[in-house]
C-alpha cells in the first residue's frame, strides 16, 4: 500500500476559490459592461485579497499587449482593465495580512473587512486583535475604510 | 549586464509544416497536422477541420508588441515566422542577438496538442515531435536543451517515453497542464510516473495552454465582444495552482523529495496568494487535509520552495515578493520567438525586473536556478 493521503483534491478547491470570482470579472470587464453600466458595483466576497495584483497586472498586459484581448476595441478614456476593476469591483476578506501589504496596488477604497460569522474560519471572537494584527501598517485613515468607511459608503450606511 | 550566465529556461521552436507528415508511423500519417492558409491571409495548422494554431502567435510577430503592439495580428503566413522558429543556426544567431547564452526549447504547436482526443495518436505526434526537436537541439548540444513532450494518459506509455528521451539527453519533458477532471494528479496511478521522473532526476513541466481536452487558442471573432478569451488568457494561472495544490497535499513530494514540478509560462505573483492559503487551509481548516500531518513539520509552503519552479518572463510584482514564494523556485524565460516574448529585449527586461535583487539572487533567477533544475553543467 502507499502511503498516500488522498484529500481527494478538496484543498485544491479550498485554496483556489478566487479562480471563479476571476474568471467572472474578466469576462464582465473585458466584454464592456461596466462601460456600459458605470455605477454598477460587483463584489469578490471572501475571496481574500492576495490574488488581486497579478490578476490586475495580467488584465492590463494582455490589454495593452497582446492581440487575444480584445482586438482593435478600446476602452472610452483610455481606461485599463485596473482602472475600470478600480472603479466599479469591491472586495471582502477576513484576515489576509499579505493583500494588505500590497493595498495600493489593490485599492484602498475597495477593501471590506468581514468576520465571517459563524462559520469555522470566522474571526469570531478575536475579530478585533484580528484587525489589529493585519492593519498595523496602515494609516488611521485607511484602517477605517478597511474596518467601515468602504462598506457603509457602499451600503449607503 | 552583470557576469553570470544568462539561461532562456522558457524559449520555443516552431514545427516545420512538414515535420509530422514526413516522420510519422505510417497508419496516423492521415491525421497530421498541416498548415492551411484561410481566406483572411493567415496561416493556421489544422487536423482535420479542426483550427488549432494562428502562426500569428507562433514566431510571426516576434518584437512586435515593442514596436506597434496596436497592431498586433492574427493573420500572418507562415513566410513571416522567424527562421530561429525552426532552423537551430538561425536560433541560437537570434540567442546572441539577445544576449541568451542557453535556451531550453518548447514546442508552439506542440502545446495545444493536448486537446487531441485520439491518445494513441497524440503519443504518435508526441514520439515524432521529440525526434525531431532531439535532432534540433544536437545541432548546437551546448546551446540548445530541449523539453520532451509526453502523453499520461496511460502512464507506462508516458514513463516509457520518458525513460526514451532521458537517453537522448533532453533536460527534461512536459506534461498536460490540466488532465482531465477525474484523472486529477492526486490520483496513484500517477505514482510510477513520479517515481521515474524523480528516479531520472528529469523535471516535469506544466506549460500554459497545455490542458488534456482543453480548448486550444483560435482566433475569437472580432469586435467589442471577446468571448471569453481575456478570461482565458488572463487566468492561466489557474491550472498549475491545482496541479501543486494536489501534489503537495495528496503526499506525492513527501514520498518523492527530488521529484521537481514547474508552472512554466503563467509568471509569478499569483504564487504568494497560493503559498498563504494553502498553509491556512493546512494549519487551520479541516478542508484541508484531516488529521493528517507531514512529516518533520513540514508545511505546503516548504514543500512549494523544494519542489515547485516557476517559470516566468517579466513578472517585476513577482521578483519583489520572492521571499514569500522561495528565490530558488523563479526560473527566467524569454518565451522566444513568441508574441509575447522578451526578444530581442531579454538583457533590458532582466535588468529592469531584477532591479532589487541581490547579485547572488540575480545570478539565480536569470540562469543558476534553471542550471540547477535541468543538471546543465
Amino acid at each position: 500500500m502507499l502511503n498516500c493521503y488522498h484529500d481527494g483534491g478538496s484543498a485544491a478547491f479550498q485554496c483556489n476559490f478566487d479562480m471563479y470570482v476571476r474568471l467572472s470579472l474578466t469576462d464582465i470587464i473585458f466584454n464592456g459592461v461596466f462601460e456600459r453600466f458605470p455605477k454598477l458595483r460587483i463584489g469578490a466576497i471572501e475571496q481574500q485579497l492576495a490574488w488581486v495584483p497579478f490578476f490586475l497586472n495580467r488584465m492590463d498586459f494582455n490589454y495593452e499587449q497582446r492581440a487575444l484581448g480584445m482586438t482593435g476595441y478600446r476602452f472610452k478614456n483610455d481606461m485599463k482593465p485596473s482602472d475600470i476593476f478600480h472603479q466599479n469591483v469591491f472586495l471582502s476578506f477576513q484576515d489576509d495580512a499579505l493583500g494588505i501589504r500590497d493595498r495600493d496596488i489593490i485599492g484602498v477604497d475597495q477593501l471590506m473587512w468581514g468576520s465571517d460569522y459563524p462559520h469555522q474560519e470566522s474571526t469570531f471572537p478575536r475579530s478585533r486583535e484580528v484587525l489589529e494584527e493585519i492593519l498595523t501598517g496602515c494609516t488611521e485613515e485607511e484602517k477605517a475604510k478597511i474596518s467601515g468607511g468602504n462598506a457603509a459608503k457602499l451600503y449607503r450606511i | 549586464m552583470a557576469g553570470y550566465r544568462i539561461i532562456s529556461a522558457d524559449s520555443h521552436v516552431v514545427e516545420p509544416d512538414d515535420l509530422w507528415l514526413n516522420r510519422i508511423e505510417p497508419e496516423f500519417k492521415d491525421r497530421v497536422p498541416r498548415v492551411v492558409r484561410t481566406e483572411t491571409g493567415g496561416d493556421f495548422w489544422f487536423i482535420g477541420d479542426d483550427r488549432f494554431l494562428s502562426l500569428a502567435f507562433a514566431g510571426a510577430q516576434t518584437g512586435k508588441r515593442f514596436e506597434d503592439p496596436t497592431n498586433m495580428s492574427f493573420d500572418e503566413p507562415f513566410e513571416n515566422v522567424r527562421p530561429g522558429g525552426y532552423d537551430p543556426d538561425e536560433h541560437v544567431k537570434d540567442m546572441d542577438i539577445d544576449g541568451v547564452d542557453i535556451g531550453i526549447v518548447y514546442p508552439s504547436l506542440g502545446l495545444v496538442l493536448y486537446r487531441i482526443p485520439d491518445s494513441e495518436l497524440l503519443s504518435a505526434l508526441f514520439r515524432t515531435y521529440n525526434d525531431w526537436v532531439g535532432d534540433f537541439c544536437s545541432a548546437n548540444p551546448k546551446r540548445i536543451k530541449g523539453i520532451a513532450m509526453l502523453n499520461v494518459d496511460n502512464v507506462q506509455v508516458g514513463v516509457k517515453e520518458l525513460e526514451r528521451c532521458a537517453k537522448k539527453g533532453f533536460v527534461g519533458a512536459m506534461i498536460t497542464s490540466y488532465p482531465i477532471e477525474s484523472k486529477r494528479y492526486y490520483l496513484p496511478e500517477y505514482e510510477p510516473l513520479w517515481a521515474a521522473a524523480s528516479d531520472l532526476e528529469m523535471p516535469l513541466s506544466l506549460h500554459a495552454a497545455t490542458n488534456r481536452g482543453g480548448s486550444g487558442i483560435a482566433a475569437p471573432v472580432p469586435g467589442e465582444h471577446d468571448g471569453g478569451r481575456a478570461a482565458s488568457q488572463c487566468n492561466f494561472d489557474h491550472f498549475g495552482r491545482v496541479n501543486v495544490t494536489d501534489l503537495i497535499f495528496n503526499g506525492v513530494f513527501e514520498r518523492y523529495p527530488k521529484l521537481q514540478i514547474g508552472c512554466v509560462e503563467q509568471q509569478v505573483s499569483w504564487a504568494p496568494h497560493l503559498v498563504d492559503r494553502m498553509d491556512y487551509n493546512y494549519k487551520q481548516r479541516s478542508g484541508g487535509m484531516t488529521g493528517k500531518r507531514f512529516k518533520n513539520d513540514m508545511l505546503p509552503s516548504d514543500f512549494f520552495r523544494q519542489n515547485v519552479f516557476i517559470g516566468f518572463q517579466e513578472d517585476a510584482l513577482g521578483v519583489q515578493l520572492r521571499d514569500y514564494i522561495g528565490v530558488e523556485t523563479l526560473q527566467w524565460g524569454s518565451d522566444y520567438p513568441h508574441e509575447e516574448s522578451t526578444f530581442p529585449r531579454s538583457r533590458e527586461t532582466l535588468e529592469e525586473i531584477l532591479a532589487g535583487c541581490t547579485e547572488e539572487e540575480k545570478a539565480l533567477i536569470a540562469g543558476g536556478n534553471a542550471a540547477r533544475i535541468n543538471r546543465l553543467d
